[in-house]
């Protein structure tokens, strides 16, 4: 009997093919839309809730940026040694970011970066521990900058010349002589870096370098926006917190007088800022594509009960041939939801794999839920057709249907 | 003891306070293989007694029985599976389901029946080559002429093995020869063994069954014809 059901229900969809692929492709359509802004908003969600439980709070932005042109930089090696004199409970995992561009055949053009690193920022954003790092002669280099550094490759131009400080470069403080040293000695593990300045990029186009490497070269023309972060301890409530950023600005400002404005925001606002963008907009978005998504299932779910309308006759004659109601009730049911269900499953199928392809500016999180709501609407106009059709029927007799064939009168 | 047996039945429907009664103390029987005509003028409630006869409907009081056991109590699923096992049906429009071929839609009630697919494909193919099919089996009900249509209804009637066929004006859209030929093909299967019921308005036809009953003002007149089997 189910296979019989099923056969039959195969061979209406087939015979009204036109009708049901149309069904099906809007379904796909509708679904892949709802699936995608579903999907964003949860990875954009999820990105965010780890982020923030990664900073907890805890991390502020002290965002620096050049007044008028400074005769020293935002924030020198003596200056960050005091810092941590002063608040031991704090790590400022910051750098300085300069850009250098670079050709390796005279055809290409690449940018590294140069990143005057404090040891806090080792130790927090690559998990790498090298006490005394920001004031050593040891830096770190990717294959690309290492390649600009012994001559390989030719500078273009950028914010620092490279030779500055190549193998023979300047005296690093009490260090000596700057050595360079391939990135993976670090035993990061990372093959990407995220700074405020960079756009995610690849460690092999960076340079990590100790503080203490960057007052010496200093020009005016080098300020820039430099982000300083400050990082308490988890025991630092956020009253101390404040009172602690409050603390640092003023001595900023009493080190640099007015070469630099600062602002400060705690990261979460960074973050928020960002992830809230895109959560606002994926969720607009859905709100958008539901209500077009909701639009489609009524008309569908409309045309599909008046397709079987239409087969009330028929419904009556096979019921008169025996067919009972749960029978006819799963025939429509068959008839409905299969191609709306196919379609949505479809778009939601290509829809997923399309997100993780294209989308790169969030990591994007495949959710069962999502999978399973996806599911659940693709069947929905099915449903609905049959079900509305199955009250309508639920008193069905054969006879009030063909008594209105002139032949039954 | 008789196949069908229908005693002191009554029908009727109301309409606001009013009821309108179809037929009443209407009391008939059927035996088994037995060829019987209803006739009646239009309007008398003839194809409502047949479809209360067929369990397509239900009386408002009386009596209903298959072989001695009253059918009153069955739910409209039990009554389904009944109706399908026992019965077969052959409306004058056809009713053959437009979207299934003539093969498909003698398969069809086997298929509710749950016949196994080898077996109803092959038992279907028979029937039509009963009645004159077998070539037309991959065609559409548009594809066919009414005559066709109506021997593919008639294939379609017999797929259970029913052991009543009830036939509503089985001839009424047809021509003439193509009535004939029905008429020739349900009275066959009707020498077979299969009880036919039929109901016509045709005095001629009806006159050639075993017992032709009457219609007539609510109440049903038995009347043996001379001229049946």
């Amino acid at each position: 009997m189910i296979g019989y059901i099923v056969s039959k229900s195969l061979r209406l969809i087939l015979r009204h093919w036109k009708l049901h692929l149309s069904f099906a492709l809007q379904m796909a359509a509708g679904v892949a839309a709802i699936y995608a802004c579903a999907t964003l908003y949860h990875s954009a969600a999820a990105q965010y809730r780890d982020m923030r439980a990664e900073i907890d709070g805890a991390v502020w932005d002290v965002y620096i940026a050049p007044e008028r042109p400074a005769s020293r930089p935002p924030l020198d090696y003596g200056q960050y040694v005091r810092l941590r004199e002063a608040f031991p409970g704090a790590a400022f995992p910051f750098c300085i970011a300069r850009a250098v561009h670079y050709t390796t055949d005279g055809a290409d053009i690449h940018t590294a970066w140069m990143l005057f690193a404090s040891d806090d920022f080792l130790a927090v954003v690559l998990d790498a521990d090298r006490p005394g790092f920001e004031r050593g002669s040891l830096a770190f280099a990717g294959d690309g900058v290492r390649g600009l550094l012994d001559g390989r490759y030719r500078p273009i131009q950028g914010d620092m010349a490279p030779e500055r400080f190549a193998g023979s470069g300047p005296d690093v403080g009490e260090g000596g002589r700057l050595s360079v040293l391939p990135m993976d000695e670090l035993g990061t593990g990372r093959t990407r870096l995220t700074h405020h300045r960079l756009e995610d990029v690849p460690t092999d186009r960076v340079a990590l370098l100790p503080l203490a490497a960057y007052d010496p070269l200093f020009k005016p023309e080098d300020a820039g926006m430099f982000l300083l972060s400050v990082r308490f301890g988890s025991g630092t409530d956020g009253d101390e917190a404040i009172g602690a950023v409050a603390e640092i600005l003023g001595l900023l400002l009493e080190w640099n007088g007015e070469d630099y404005a600062y602002s400060v925001g705690t990261a979460r606002q960074r973050f928020l800022l960002s992830y809230g963008q895109v959560r606002n907009g994926a969720a607009v978005a859905a709100v958008i594509a539901g209500l077009c998504l909701a639009i489609v299932l009524i008309g569908l779910a409309a045309v599909a009960q008046l397709m079987f309308l239409r087969r009330r006759r028929a419904f009556a004659v096979s019921s008169a041939l025996g067919a009972r109601k749960g029978v006819l009730f799963a025939e429509m049911l068959l008839e409905s939801a299969l191609p709306s269900f196919a379609g949505g499953v479809a778009g939601a199928a290509v829809c997923s794999l399309s997100l993780s392809e294209f989308v790169q500016s969030v990591t994007i999180r495949q959710s069962p839920a999502i999978m399973a709501a996806a599911a659940a609407i693709a069947l929905a106009p099915g449903c609905l057709a049959a079900c509305a059709l199955a009250f309508g029927f639920r008193r069905l007799r054969p006879l009030e249907i063909l008594g209105r064939d002139p032949s039954w009168r | 003891m008789a196949l069908i047996e229908l005693i002191e039945g009554k029908k009727s429907f109301r309409d606001g306070d009013r009821e309108s009664v179809i037929f009443d103390r209407v009391g008939l029987t059927i035996d088994k293989g037995e060829f019987v005509s209803i006739t009646g003028r239009s309007g008398s409630g003839k194809s409502t007694l047949l479809h209360i006869l067929g369990c397509m409907d239900r009386l408002t009081s009386g009596t209903y029985r298959f072989k001695g056991a009253p059918v009153d109590g069955l739910g409209d699923a039990e009554l389904a599976r009944f109706r399908g096992r026992h019965f077969g049906f052959v409306f004058q429009s056809f009713h053959l389901i437009d979207e299934f071929t003539a093969l498909q839609n003698v398969e069809a009630p086997m298929g509710y029946a749950g016949v196994p697919r080898r077996e109803r494909r092959e038992r279907a193919l028979e029937l039509l080559d009963r009645v004159g099919l077998a070539d037309k089996a991959g065609h559409y009900p548009a594809q066919l002429s009414g005559g066709q249509q109506q021997r593919v209804a008639i294939a379609r009637a017999f797929a259970n093995g029913p052991e009543v066929i009830f036939a509503d004006e089985p001839t009424g859209n047809l021509d003439r020869l193509s009535g004939e030929m029905i008429e020739e093909l349900l009275l066959e299967l009707n020498r077979q063994g299969t009880a036919l019921v039929l109901v016509t308005h045709d005095e001629r036809l009806a006159r050639r069954a075993r017992r032709v009953y009457v219609l007539e003002d609510g109440r049903l007149l038995d009347e043996r014809s001379p001229g049946g089997p």
